[in-house]
């Protein structure tokens, strides 16, 4: 898709019905997040690989945030093996028993709901910021004890990774912050808009996962058109020594990749080849060292390509440089599988035995227990 | 002597022990000045060490000692008992393998008024032993007494990749003892050779047995080497697979697991053979033999051949018992996963690269984790692809070892410690491969491909012919190649 993606979506979103929709002010006091953020039990088991059979058991509470109509959106980490979701809202007060709309796991991403009517109630859906801009204020936001804590970070940088649980790669938000104890979905707003949600920390870096990459998958999600992320299943080496291209005989400017590995498929022949030059994904530019320049982000590397608003099995348009002529080629993005840690246990149970890890699955949910209010 | 396990000298109270002969006179102390090649630079080497360790003089007028006391040395000075002169020395015969060495004086009047001492039997486990040397923290020979611990097999840190027969004792350990002798009775039965770092009251010297397999493997005027017959067995005490090979139902015969490529050894051994017994040693079902009292690994009953001789097996195969004469010669195809010694390393530089075997030695130099930086490829090529991937296996896998940096190789991304794969499209299965690949094209380019996944760099040929000479200029390497 050669369209920049900050223009990819011109509708938000946000749900146009129900109270709370509507515009808001630029800015808004920290605790306006409250009928936002609402907090996520996951109960889990954990396998010992040792001793198969036995399970331990983990709980996580994790942040969410209200999104649309009946969905919290949340990070897909540790909801993996999970026995039992309940909600809170207001950082204190009864949980209230709930079930996984969908997960995916190498997007990092899941919405959880509740067919409990009153656990909606009071709550408002959180806008997702579009484009993220480096120069603004940004904060962490989570309820700590019953109050909603607020803490300064900073932007570091925008990188191109993957969150450890699948082979897809995109594009992450790094930010700086004293906070500790996050990497549980919190999220990182500026001003009055979402700007990302927080997975990971190491030290004061902080890795958050970009308003816009999510709201691409939920976009895709809402219009069914969402088949899992993808990935370049090759290998490619950067450009930067100059013989090599001279090697390859590729005229004009010293630009694009080398592809140096292509893995054998049984069902089709690799529409690439090992010392392709690779010149364009999707009309954007490679340069030597393997980067393209994205309207949103800057200079990201070409991996980001394989996720930026594209899905497993989309095909990319590829340039390569092949036979001492540049050639146009369709490739098509492999399906990014989970990570084998993730491998679940055939023996689920609880409410999600309803199956609700698949997104085009109707949502039943029976409520298992009213905590006392 | 190196920084390993260093040796050292049990000390001994002689109050009342009679040593009509005074051993200690025989004693020596041995100054080495050596120098170690860089092995990821291998032009060059580390600055000349100086270092110390004991010794013992035997019959023939020669001196007796560790390996590692005196490897890579440039200088050797010894010392006799209470004498301030110093001697030349040179090594005369040198065992990497069971870290054994001789020495002899040039000046042989170095040996007047000394008694060649005597060797006995490997101790009893339990009995009391004391060792002799001049071990850091004085001047003056030192002797420390301790019982024999334990007797078996101990991997030998000198060679990296042996293990001999052993015996521990509980004598204090302190560099400096390394190659003294262990004595009892006024006869040596040990050479004080390395310690454990962690554990206290714990050192280790080399028996008898070993020793007298060294000094009879060199009277024919050169050391070969102890031969390995190449098989590995695993203990073969699960019942029903003993039933399943017709075993009888008692405590014999340990299975055969794998074989080294040794010609021998595969022609005459196959797997799933049960071996009984070696020489005159049955072997346990734990895979072990009863030496001299001791249960250690059948190993060392393997270690008791000399190369070139033939050890009666009998094994257990397709139901009944199989007499073989296996001829017993030394293994060299694990040199690269031992340290190596005596033999500078090969290497060869062009436009700036520098190209070396793999080995152990190189791996080290990334430091003492290497374990933990090297890239897996390195690891499987030096260690697994042997055994997991025979067909699969080069003679000598080469790495890029450094990049002395030129302009025409500032350009290149692949990052040092790399394996290469070919080169011009010759696969490089040794060091020579990689000599002939450059210097046969005549291609305008060349081509390094590296393992894994096919990475790439390419020279072009005329920059970097024409920049040869400036690179071994710049950077003072005296010659492109040791092949």
């Amino acid at each position: 898709m050669n369209v920049r993606f900050i223009h990819c979506f011109a509708v938000l979103l946000l749900f146009g019905s129900g109270p709370g929709f509507g515009s808001e002010a630029a800015k808004k006091a920290p605790g306006d997040w409250e009928r936002e953020l609402v907090s996520v039990e996951v109960h889990r088991k954990q396998y010992d690989y040792f001793q198969p059979w036995t399970k331990h058991v983990q709980t996580v509470v994790k942040a969410g945030l209200l999104i649309g109509p009946r969905e919290i959106l949340t990070t897909a980490d540790g909801l993996d093996n999970r026995t039992l979701v309940r909600l809170q809202k207001g950082g204190r007060g009864p949980w209230w028993s709930a079930g996984v709309k969908w997960a995916d796991y190498p997007a990092n991403l899941a919405v959880v709901t509740s067919t409990d009517e009153k656990f909606w109630a009071g709550l408002k859906p959180a806008t997702l910021a579009e484009p993220v801009k480096k120069e603004e204020e940004i904060q962490i936001i989570r309820w700590r004890a019953g109050n909603l804590e607020v803490r300064k970070a900073e932007f570091s940088r925008f990188t191109v990774s993957h969150p450890n649980m699948s082979d897809a790669v995109h594009v992450q938000l790094e930010l700086s912050s004293e906070i500790d104890g996050v990497g549980w979905s919190e999220p990182a707003i500026a001003g009055s808009k979402v700007v990302g949600l927080v997975f990971s920390q190491c030290g004061n870096q902080l890795q958050v996962l970009p308003s816009p990459f999510i709201r691409s998958i939920l976009d895709a999600q809402k219009k069914g058109h969402y088949k899992g992320l993808g990935y370049f299943d090759f290998t490619w080496q950067p450009a930067e020594n100059p013989e090599t291209l001279d090697y390859l005989k590729l005229e004009g400017e010293k630009r694009g990749v080398v592809v140096i590995d292509v893995p054998d498929k049984r069902d089709t022949a690799p529409v690439l080849r090992p010392r392709d030059i690779l010149l364009q994904v999707d009309g954007f530019d490679v340069d030597t060292q393997g980067d393209y320049v994205d309207a949103g982000y800057g200079h990201l590397v070409l991996e980001n390509l394989s996720t930026r608003n594209k899905w497993a099995g989309d095909p990319a348009r590829l340039k390569i440089w092949r036979d001492g002529r540049a050639q146009d080629v369709v490739y098509r993005l492999p399906k990014a599988e989970d990570a084998a840690r993730l491998v679940p246990d055939g023996g689920r149970i609880g409410n999600d035995a309803l199956h609700f890890d698949s997104p085009t699955s109707e949502v039943r949910i029976q409520r298992r227990s009213v905590p006392p209010s | 002597m190196s920084n390993k396990f260093l040796c050292l000298v049990l000390n001994v109270v002689l109050a009342g022990s009679g040593f009509a002969a005074e051993p200690e006179r025989s004693v020596i102390q041995i100054m080495t000045f050596s120098q170690q090649p860089v092995w990821d630079a291998p032009w060059r080497f580390d600055p000349v060490r100086r270092s110390s360790g004991s010794g013992f003089v035997i019959k023939g007028k020669r001196i007796m000692t560790n390996a590692h006391v005196v490897s890579w040395a440039k200088q050797i000075l010894v010392h006799r008992y209470q004498d301030p002169r110093p001697y030349l020395a040179r090594v005369k015969f040198i065992a990497h393998d069971c870290d054994l060495a001789l020495l002899e004086v040039e000046d042989e009047s170095f040996f007047n008024g000394l008694e060649p001492l005597r060797f006995g039997d490997l101790p009893k486990v339990r009995s009391t032993v004391v060792t002799h040397g001049y071990p850091a923290g004085g001047e003056q020979i030192s002797y420390t007494r301790g019982v024999v611990s334990r007797i078996e097999l101990q991997n030998y840190v000198h060679s990296g990749n042996r293990a001999f027969l052993t015996v521990q004792t509980d004598a204090a350990i302190n560099p400096g003892n390394s190659g003294g002798p262990v004595v009892q009775d006024d006869l040596v039965v040990g050479v004080a050779f390395q310690g454990m770092p962690g554990l206290e009251n714990t050192g280790f010297f080399i028996p008898p047995p070993v020793i007298h397999h060294f000094l009879k493997d060199i009277e024919d005027g050169r050391y070969g080497g102890f031969p390995m017959a190449g098989i590995r067995v695993v203990p073969l005490q699960n019942p029903a697979y003993r039933r399943y090979l017709r075993l009888p139902d008692n405590d014999l015969g340990a299975r055969v697991d794998s074989l080294l490529p040794i010609a021998a050894t595969e022609k005459l051994i196959q797997l799933d053979d049960v071996l009984l017994r070696v020489g005159k040693y049955e072997v346990a079902s734990d895979g072990t033999v009863l030496y001299e009292g001791n249960r250690v690994s059948a190993s060392a009953a393997f270690q008791t051949a000399q190369r070139g001789e033939s050890l009666p097996l009998k094994v257990w195969r397709q139901g009944k018992e199989t007499d073989i004469s296996l001829p017993m010669n030394v293994y060299e195809g694990d040199r690269s996963v031992g340290n190596q010694y005596d033999v500078l390393p090969r290497y060869f530089v062009y436009a700036g690269l520098v190209f070396t075997p793999l080995s152990l030695d190189y791996m080290k130099t990334l430091g003492q984790g290497w374990r933990d930086v090297a890239n897996a490829e390195l690891i499987y090529e030096l260690y697994y692809r042997r055994s997991e991937a025979p067909d699969s296996t080069r003679t000598e896998p080469v790495v890029l070892a450094s990049t002395l940096a030129h302009s025409v190789n500032a350009n290149f991304k692949i990052s040092n410690h790399a394996l290469v794969d070919k080169i011009n499209g010759v696969r490089i299965d040794k060091l020579e491969d990689v000599v002939r690949s450059f210097e046969s094209t005549t291609n305008t380019h060349h081509v390094i491909e590296f393992v894994p996944n096919h990475a790439f760099e390419t020279l072009n040929r005329a920059d970097a012919e024409a920049a040869q000479a400036e690179v071994l200029k710049t950077y003072g390497v005296p010659k492109d190649r040791r092949l």
